[in-house]
């Protein structure tokens, strides 16, 4: 019961990368879970495994032990075509960079997401409208990726990442491209929109000032999930 | 969906411009060369059944009017006129002459026919009358353009002033053009005629009239309209085809090329845009199916744009200077656009292998 409660739940997680020589253990007996609407940091330096983690959680890494459920859903014993299903439907991505199609309008970026969602056509455009209103670039909707600001197209990401309502959300240094306000501005809305829309969010960053908008921040180090860590990472 | 990721992968408007010119110039090119090849075809074939001759007899050997050599002899053609199922027997002699006029010289291939109702004429005269005896002669259009000679003028034929009485239409073989003249104010002190042309009698088999004139002449050529066409589109083609197949190939792989390198562009330029897209779910199927979008749509702007530029040339160089006549089929188009786009198509799969490469991991990296 507490795992389908749970928006994300890992338990005992390892994963090792490299060749079978060179092997290095990236994420070593990991356990955590997200309820719907939270929003935890993991916080770790380089090569400390953050993007593994979120490889492994979006299922596009398969650890090598542990489980790993989205909503009670094991992706680490789905099939390829059945986790990239369950990535269309249920989890969404923020990246460092959106990396949005160049050749597609922001509207058409948010709803080309929709649809991989496999949404109906009038939902998914009723949403992606409301969305990118309320996150405040309503008029900019035609506009393509180039005639946007920094700040405005991780706005758009965040609307591609939210227009399906997915579970969780996995962001991966979301404001490392963006000046401080612009930063602050983007983990807010997207801090808010999760608790509205009752979505969990997973957020590895660097930037601390993050912590004020988590509920948990997590310290990953050496592959170690060492401590629920907000006040620790407060005080250090 | 697919649309949308295929919109959202074109690349910079520069680069589609270019590549779409380059399928546009192959287009072209191979239609353009098709197109002169079968203006020849139809010259061929228009001049041949013009002469409403149902059979053809010349010399042993000589199945064709445009590497012949050799004669006839009047003789013999008066012996085939008086044969059952046979109206009329006209002889024409074909032989390459020069022409010059305003200070341009030319060598054309003259066709000396019993002006100005005999077998063997001018198919099509666009202006002007039938050569009319000595003196007078029908030249071709393209021939008149690049001799800039207008109807009624002079020009010297093998040395000889001849007025041109009239312009033909559908008698240029590009290596060379036709001129008509009078057979009987020509032929004088030549052994016999090149061909002889044969009309045979209303209900009179032309298979079983040939076969007579062969049994009883066994030393001539006996040729059937439609064999006589078929043997001088044979000579026609024969160092044209070799020609159009291997610039059409290279004009065919050059188009297919730019369609690779457009998509290998965009596959490229785009890994961070495809890797997220593969991150969130979209199935490589679903990518490979927009960048196939994608190429169809550069191929097919490209080719209906060479298409109509071929169309527009072809208009032009008859209106400026009409010694290139092109002739365009549907059929000829449907089979150059086909080949045109299977092969752009094709070559779009190589770039289209390589999304295997790609790790959705590097969204997160990027």
């Amino acid at each position: 019961m507490s795992a389908i409660r749970n928006a994300i739940c890992f338990r005992g997680v390892s994963k090792s990368r490299g060749s079978a020589k060179r092997s290095v253990r990236v994420l070593r007996d990991v356990s955590f879970s997200i309820n719907a609407g939270e929003v935890v940091l993991v916080v770790g330096p380089s090569g400390s495994g953050k993007t593994t983690l979120l490889g492994v959680a979006a299922g596009l890494l398969t650890a090598d032990d542990g489980e790993v459920e989205i909503r009670g859903v094991r992706i680490d014993q789905a099939t390829p075509g059945e986790r990239r299903a369950l990535r269309a439907a249920s989890i969404g991505m923020v990246f460092q960079r959106p990396s949005l199609l160049s050749g597609l309008t922001a509207r058409e970026n948010v709803r080309l997401m929709a649809s991989l969602a496999g949404m109906e056509a009038s939902d998914a455009q009723n949403q992606t409208d409301s969305l990118l209103d309320r996150l405040g670039i309503g008029a900019l909707v035609n506009r393509l990726p180039h005639e946007l600001s920094g700040g405005e197209e991780q706005r758009v990401g965040i609307a591609r990442a939210l227009v399906h309502r997915p579970v969780v959300i996995l962001a991966d240094e979301p404001t490392a491209s963006l000046d401080s306000a612009a930063g602050e501005s983007i983990a807010e809305i997207l801090a808010s929109l999760a608790a509205e829309r009752h979505t969990a969010v997973l957020v590895a960053t660097h930037d601390l000032r993050l912590r004020r908008f988590a509920s948990r921040c997590l310290r990953l180090v050496d592959g170690v999930l060492l401590e629920d860590a907000l006040s620790s990472t407060l005080s250090s | 969906m697919r649309l949308l990721i295929a919109k959202g992968l074109r690349g910079g408007a520069a680069r589609f411009g270019i590549c779409v010119g380059g399928i546009a110039v192959s287009t072209m090119l191979v239609l353009v060369l098709l197109g002169a090849y079968r203006s020849v075809s139809a010259a061929v074939i228009q001049f041949v059944v013009g002469s409403r001759a149902a059979l053809w007899v010349g010399p042993r050997g000589t199945d064709n009017l445009i590497r012949s050599s050799g004669f006839i002899d009047i003789g013999t053609l008066d012996e085939i006129r008086r044969m059952p199922g046979i109206v009329r027997v006209d002889p024409i002699l074909r032989a390459f002459v020069t022409a010059r006029a305003n200070g341009r010289r030319l060598t054309l291939l003259g066709i000396q026919f019993r002006s100005p109702h005999g077998l063997g004429g001018p198919a099509v005269l666009v202006a002007g009358t039938m050569p009319k005896g000595r003196g007078e002669v029908a030249l071709d259009r393209s021939a008149a353009h690049l001799l800039d000679t207008r109807l009624g003028e002079s020009i010297s034929v093998n040395g000889t002033a001849m007025k041109v009485a009239g312009i033909t239409a559908g008698t240029n073989l590009l290596a060379t053009q036709f001129v008509f003249g009078d057979f009987d104010s020509s032929a004088q002190g030549l052994p016999g005629a090149s061909f002889g042309l044969i009309e045979t009698a209303a209900g009179a088999s032309i298979d079983q009239t040939g076969a007579e004139i062969r049994h009883r002449f066994p030393r001539i050529e006996v040729s059937s309209s439609d064999a006589f066409i078929k043997n001088n589109l044979r000579e026609a083609g024969s160092g044209f085809l070799p020609m159009l197949f291997l610039i059409s190939f290279l004009g065919i792989a050059s188009s297919a090329l730019l369609v690779a390198f457009l998509i290998e562009g965009v596959v490229e330029e785009k890994r961070g845009e495809l890797a997220v897209l593969l991150a969130t779910g979209a199935t490589p199927s679903a990518i490979a199916a927009g960048l196939a979008i994608h190429a169809a749509k550069l191929l097919g702007i490209g080719i209906v744009t060479g298409a109509l530029a071929a169309h527009l040339l072809s208009a032009a160089i008859d209106f400026v200077a009409p010694v290139i006549p092109l002739s365009f089929s549907i059929a000829d188009m449907s089979i150059v656009t086909g080949l045109l786009a299977v092969s752009g198509f094709l070559a779009a799969l190589a770039p289209l292998f390589r999304l295997k490469d790609i790790d959705p991991l590097e969204a997160f990296r990027s």
